[in-house]
C-alpha cells in the first residue's frame, strides 16, 4: 500500500499574507498533510515589510512600520510563532513577543495655523483592556456596548489632551515664558494626576454641558441603546439638534481657542457618522459598511452634516496619511471608500487592546519575518530564494475535461542566482545574538557571487531582469495548489493570461489601484529635546509633503552597532506621486531616477520644512545643520568648523518604493466590490493572498494581509474556520 | 506507479464575510478562537503578570476619569439650573457661556421631551404635523400681550402637565446682545382648564426668537414657550 504523499502547495511571495498561509497550512494539527514551498525573489522575506541591516547594523526599512492594537489576527499568529520558537532569553534579547513590541499610546497630528506656523496636537490614548491576540472570551471588544463605552473613553482622552495643553500654555503665560511647547502636559500622563487636575476642567466641564451636550449625549446613548425601538427619524432629529446647537455654541468659542476647535471638529465628525449610520440604514443593511463604499469618505460625511472645517481637520488628514489614501500619489486627490474608512476607524479607535499603536523593537524583518522563517523551517517548509515568478500559465481551455474548471497548469520562474553546492540559501545573519536579515545578499553563498556583486544585480527590482536560469513547475508533478501572495501591482505582469481571459480579474486590476511611497531614515548626533522637539517618542502625521509622517524611533538605536551611537533616529514617509509614469520593464534606469527624486525631496524637506518641528536643527533660515547627521563609517564626528553640506545626506538611508509589488494598496471609492476573495474557487487549484484581496478588511495593512493569508489557508484546507478569523465577520 | 490525480479545491461554504450587525455582535463565548494551547490574558507575562496587570489596571482608572468628568459637568449644569451661582463674581466669558448654555438647553428641551415620551410610550407632544395636540390638552390658551411689534407665540405642554404651578422664567434669544424678556408669566384659567399667557415686550426689544422652558410646581420641565418678536424676512406679521 503506497503512503499518501503530502499535498504540495507552492506559495509565491514572502510577505505577511504568504507567510501566514504557510504558517496555517503547516500547523501540527494538519499532521503533515501539506508540504509547502515558498518561492521568493531576492534574498529575504517580507515583501513591503522587509527590512535589512546595513552599515553599523543599522536597520533599513521600506518605511515606518507600526502595528495597531486592533491587529488581532496578526498578533495572535505572531504570539504563537514566538511561543513555538522558544528562544532562550538568556541568549537572545528578543525572546518573547513582549520583548519584540512596546506600547506607543502617543499620537500626534499637525496643522497649519493662520500665521503659517505649525501646531502640533498630541493625544495620549488610554490603554485598552487586554492585549491584542488574547482570546476574545476574556475581553471582547466586538460588541455595540463596547463601541459605545470606548467612544466615551475617546471623548475623555480628547478633553484631557486639550486641558493639558491649555494648562501648559496658561502656566507659560503666568510664568512669562515664550515657548509654546511646554512639556508639562505629560506630567499629567498618569490617571491619578489627571484626577487631581479635575477642578481645572471647569472650562471643559462647561464644554461638556454647553448646548446641553452632557444631557443630550446621555439621551443619545439611550436612543442608540433603544434602537430599533426608537424611530430613526427621532434619533436623527436629536442628532441634528445636538449638532446645530453645539455648533452655534462652539463655533464662537472655536474661533479663538484651538483646543476647543479640535475637540469640536471630532465631535462634529462623530455626530456626522452617527447621523449617517442612521440615515443610511447601515445598522439594518446586510452589507454593513460596504453599503456606502461607493462614496468617498469626506463626501459621505459632508452629506451627513460635517462642516468643512471638520473635514479639513488635522485628524482627518492624519487618517488619510495613515492609509496613504491619495490617488496616484496626488495630494490634491485624497480618496478613501467611506465604508472601509468607517470600519477602519471603528476598529482602530474602539477595538484596540493594550495600546493604540505597538512599535517594534527592531526592524520588521527581525521582529516578524525572521521568527516565522525559523519556525517554518523547523516545520519542514522549503524556501526557494532568488526565484522570481514570471508567469502563471493556465491549462488550455481545449484540454479541460467536461465540467472541469480552469486551473493553473504551470508556474514559470526566472532563477536569479544559484546557491553554491546546490544547497539551501541561509538568509539570516547574527546581530549580537539576534537573527536578522541583511540589506544585501550574502554573495559568498551564490555561484559567481563576486560577479553578481560587482555588477550590482538588483534582485528585488522589477526592472532588473538579469537571471542565471529559468525553471518551470508543472501541476501534479511539482505542485497541487498555488497560493499567489504577490502584490496587486505584480498581478498584471505575472497573471497576464488570467487578466486577459477573466473580466473579473481585469476589473480587479483596473480598480485595485496602488500608490508608490517614499521614505527616509536619518540618524542624528543630538537628541530630540536639543533639536527643539519637547515630546516623548511619538508618531506625528498630517505634516507637510513630501514627508507628512514622521516617527521618533530613538528606541532602535541600541539595537544597532554604532561605534559612537547617535542620540536620535527619525523615520519619515509619504506617498510618492506618480508624476513620473511607470516605466517599461526595459528601462533599467527608472528605479535610480525615482530614488534620486526622493533624495532631492529629502534634502529640500530638511532645509525648508523640518524647522517647524525641530527649530534647533537649523543653521540658517533654510539651512539644515548637515553636521548633525551621523555617518556610520566615521569614528569621529566632524568639527564645528568643518564644511558640511547636503552631500552628507548620502550617508543616510532613503528609498523609493516603486516596484509594482511594493506599491501600497489603496481602497478607492467604488473599488472594494471588484476585489476577489481568497475563497473564490474559479480556478480550482489557485488562490490569492494579500491586503488587496476581498479579505474582510479592505485596506492596506498587516492585519488585512494576515486575514487574507488565513483565508487562503482555509480555501485549501478548510482551516482555520472562518469564524476564527477575528474581525472577518464584521459590519 | 500509481498515477497522481490532479487535486481540486473544494467549494467553501461561503465566499464573503457576514456584515449583518445582529449576526455579528453575538455572545463573546461563541467567538472563542481555536485552541492554540496558549494561556493568555491579563495574567500572562513573562515577568509574572506585571506588564499585563499594569496595562489593564490603568483602564479602570481611565474609566473613573471619564466618569468623574461627566459628573463634574453635571454638577455644573445642575448649579446653572438651580441658579445658585452669583453672576457678579463670575468671569465675563463664563457668564456668556452660561447664558448660551441656558438657551441651548431650552432649544433642546422640546426635542428631548419628544424623545423621552417615545421611550416611555407616552403620546408625543404636538409637532406641526399633529395640530390636534397643539396647546394644553387641546384647550385654547389665552394670551395677554403688551407689545408695539408683531409677536408670534407658541406654547407646547406635555399632556400630563398640571394647570397649577406652571412657571416660565425669562425668555432668551440666541444673540447674547439681545436682553431677555423677563416680564412673562403663565396662569391657570379655572373656567376651561386652560392656561393664560402674559407677556410684555419692551418697545426697543430687538427682533428675534426668544424661548424658555416651562416647569411645573415640582420644578420638572413640562413644556416650552417660544416667542418670535418682529417680522421674519418674507413673512407677513401675525399674532397667534
Amino acid at each position: 500500500m503506497s503512503e499518501r504523499k503530502p499535498i504540495e502547495v507552492a506559495v509565491i511571495g514572502g510577505g505577511c499574507a504568504a507567510i501566514t498561509a504557510a504558517f496555517e497550512l503547516t500547523r501540527p494539527e494538519h499532521r503533515g498533510k501539506y508540504h509547502v514551498t515558498i518561492y521568493q525573489q531576492g534574498w529575504r522575506l517580507g515583501g513591503k515589510g522587509a527590512s535589512g541591516r546595513g552599515p553599523a547594523d543599522r536597520i533599513e526599512e521600506h518605511g515606518f512600520h507600526v502595528w495597531l492594537g486592533f491587529y488581532e489576527n496578526a498578533f495572535r499568529l505572531l504570539r504563537e510563532c514566538y511561543r513555538e520558537l522558544g528562544r532562550d532569553p538568556q541568549t537572545c534579547r528578543i525572546a518573547d513577543w513582549q520583548d519584540a513590541f512596546q506600547c506607543s499610546p502617543l499620537l500626534g497630528v499637525t496643522e497649519r495655523s493662520e500665521d503659517g506656523s505649525w501646531l502640533e496636537w498630541m493625544a495620549h490614548f488610554p490603554p485598552g483592556e487586554g492585549l491584542p491576540g488574547d482570546p476574545l472570551t476574556e475581553t471582547n471588544p466586538f460588541s455595540v456596548r463596547s463601541y459605545l463605552v470606548r467612544g466615551a473613553q475617546l471623548v475623555g482622552t480628547l478633553l484631557r489632551s486639550c486641558q493639558a495643553q491649555a494648562n501648559a500654555e496658561a502656566r507659560a503665560r503666568r510664568e512669562g515664558e515664550t515657548s509654546e511647547r511646554e512639556r508639562s502636559w505629560f506630567r499629567l500622563a498618569s490617571p491619578e494626576q489627571i484626577i487631581e487636575q479635575l477642578p481645572n476642567l471647569v472650562k471643559y466641564g462647561i464644554l461638556a454641558t454647553t448646548a446641553g451636550l452632557v444631557e443630550a449625549v446621555r439621551a443619545l446613548e439611550t436612543v442608540l441603546d433603544a434602537l430599533p425601538r426608537v424611530p430613526d427619524i427621532l434619533a436623527v432629529e436629536l442628532l441634528d439638534a445636538i449638532g446645530s446647537n453645539a455648533r452655534r455654541q462652539l463655533e464662537v468659542l472655536a474661533e479663538n481657542d484651538d483646543e476647543i476647535r479640535r475637540v469640536w471638529e471630532i465631535v462634529d465628525l462623530v455626530l456626522a457618522i452617527l447621523r449617517g449610520i442612521i440615515r443610511f440604514g447601515i445598522l439594518y443593511d446586510p452589507r454593513g459598511f460596504d453599503s456606502i463604499n461607493d462614496y468617498e469618505c469626506r463626501e459621505w460625511l459632508r452629506l451627513n452634516g460635517a462642516s468643512e472645517r471638520s473635514l479639513d481637520s488635522a485628524i482627518m488628514r492624519g487618517l488619510y496619511d495613515l492609509a496613504f489614501a491619495y490617488e496616484d500619489g496626488d495630494f490634491r486627490r485624497p480618496r478613501l471608500a467611506a465604508g472601509q474608512a468607517l470600519r477602519g476607524s471603528l476598529r482602530m479607535f474602539f477595538t484596540y487592546r493594550g495600546s493604540l499603536f505597538w512599535r517594534m523593537r527592531a526592524g520588521m524583518g527581525d521582529i516578524v519575518f525572521a521568527p516565522f522563517y525559523e519556525v517554518l523551517k523547523r516545520r519542514g517548509v522549503r524556501f526557494r530564494f532568488f526565484h522570481r515568478l514570471e508567469n502563471v500559465k493556465l491549462a488550455p481551455p481545449s484540454r479541460l475535461a467536461a465540467g472541469e474548471r480552469p486551473h493553473v497548469a504551470a508556474l514559470e520562474f526566472d532563477v536569479q542566482a544559484e546557491v553554491v553546492g546546490d544547497g539551501a540559501y541561509q538568509p539570516l545573519i547574527d546581530v549580537r545574538g539576534l537573527p536578522c536579515w541583511p540589506s544585501r545578499p550574502d554573495y559568498s553563498q551564490l555561484v559567481d557571487g563576486d560577479r553578481l556583486r560587482r555588477e550590482d544585480w538588483q534582485f528585488e527590482s522589477y526592472w532588473d531582469r538579469r537571471k542565471v536560469g529559468a525553471k518551470t513547475l508543472r501541476v501534479v508533478d511539482d505542485f497541487d495548489f498555488v497560493i499567489l501572495g504577490v502584490g496587486i501591482g505584480a498581478i498584471p505582469h505575472v497573471c497576464a493570461e488570467i487578466v486577459a481571459r477573466d473580466s473579473r480579474w481585469a476589473d480587479m486590476v483596473r480598480h485595485g489601484k496602488t500608490v508608490a511611497t517614499q521614505a527616509m531614515q536619518i540618524w542624528l548626533r543630538e537628541d530630540m529635546n536639543a533639536l527643539g522637539w519637547p515630546y516623548p517618542p511619538s508618531a506625528v502625521s498630517g505634516f507637510v509633503q513630501p514627508f507628512d509622517t514622521w516617527a521618533d524611533m530613538r528606541h532602535l538605536i541600541p539595537e544597532e552597532s554604532w561605534p559612537v551611537p547617535p542620540r536620535s533616529l527619525a523615520y519619515f514617509c509619504c506617498v510618492l506621486p506618480d508624476s513620473v509614469p511607470l516605466a517599461a520593464r526595459s528601462d533599467s534606469g527608472y528605479p535610480a531616477q525615482r530614488r534620486e527624486e526622493v533624495r532631492s525631496n529629502a534634502i529640500q524637506f530638511l532645509n525648508r520644512d523640518i524647522r517647524h518641528l525641530w527649530p534647533k536643527a537649523m543653521r540658517g533660515p533654510e539651512q539644515f545643520r548637515w553636521g548633525l547627521l551621523v555617518d556610520p563609517t566615521e569614528r569621529q564626528p566632524p568639527t564645528e568648523a568643518a564644511e558640511v553640506d547636503e552631500k552628507r545626506f548620502a550617508t543616510q538611508f532613503w528609498t523609493a518604493n516603486v516596484n509594482p509589488s511594493d506599491r501600497y494598496s489603496l481602497c478607492l471609492p467604488g473599488s472594494p466590490k471588484f476585489r476577489i476573495s481568497p475563497l473564490d474557487n474559479t480556478y480550482d487549484n489557485l488562490t490569492i493572498a494579500g491586503d488587496w484581496t476581498d479579505c474582510g478588511f479592505t485596506e492596506g495593512c498587516v492585519e488585512a494581509a494576515v486575514m487574507s493569508g488565513r483565508l487562503a489557508a482555509h480555501a485549501v484546507s478548510r482551516l482555520p474556520r472562518l469564524e476564527d478569523i477575528v474581525g472577518y465577520d464584521h459590519p | 506507479m500509481e498515477e497522481r490525480q490532479r487535486l481540486k479545491r473544494q467549494d467553501p461554504d461561503r465566499t464573503g464575510p457576514i456584515r449583518n450587525w445582529s449576526t455579528v455582535f453575538r455572545n463573546p463565548e461563541s467567538q472563542e478562537a481555536s485552541d492554540s494551547g496558549e494561556r493568555t490574558g491579563p495574567t500572562e507575562s513573562r515577568s509574572g503578570g506585571g506588564f499585563s496587570d499594569s496595562v489593564t489596571g490603568t483602564v479602570k482608572l481611565a474609566y473613573r476619569v471619564v466618569d468623574e468628568n461627566i459628573r463634574l459637568g453635571q454638577r455644573v449644569a445642575q448649579q446653572i439650573n438651580d441658579r445658585t451661582y452669583d453672576l457678579g463674581t463670575m468671569r465675563s466669558d463664563f457668564h456668556d457661556v452660561t447664558e448660551r448654555t441656558l438657551r441651548s438647553l431650552t432649544d433642546l428641551a422640546a426635542l428631548w421631551l419628544q424623545m423621552l415620551g417615545s421611550l416611555i410610550g407616552v403620546a408625543r407632544p404636538a409637532g406641526p404635523s399633529e395640530p390636534e395636540h397643539t396647546g394644553h390638552r387641546g384647550a385654547a390658551a389665552s394670551v395677554d400681550v403688551d407689545s408695539t411689534q408683531p409677536v408670534r407665540i407658541r406654547l407646547d405642554l406635555q399632556p400630563r402637565a398640571r394647570d397649577a404651578g406652571l412657571t416660565v422664567y425669562a425668555l432668551h434669544a440666541l444673540d447674547p446682545a439681545s436682553p431677555p424678556l423677563t416680564d412673562v408669566g403663565l396662569e391657570p384659567v379655572k373656567e376651561d382648564s386652560g392656561v393664560h399667557i402674559r407677556l410684555r415686550v419692551p418697545p426697543a426689544q430687538p427682533p428675534g426668537q426668544y424661548s424658555a422652558v416651562v416647569v411645573d410646581a415640582t420644578g420638572n420641565p413640562c413644556g416650552t414657550l417660544a416667542v418670535r418678536v418682529g417680522e421674519p424676512a418674507g413673512e407677513p406679521a401675525s399674532t397667534s
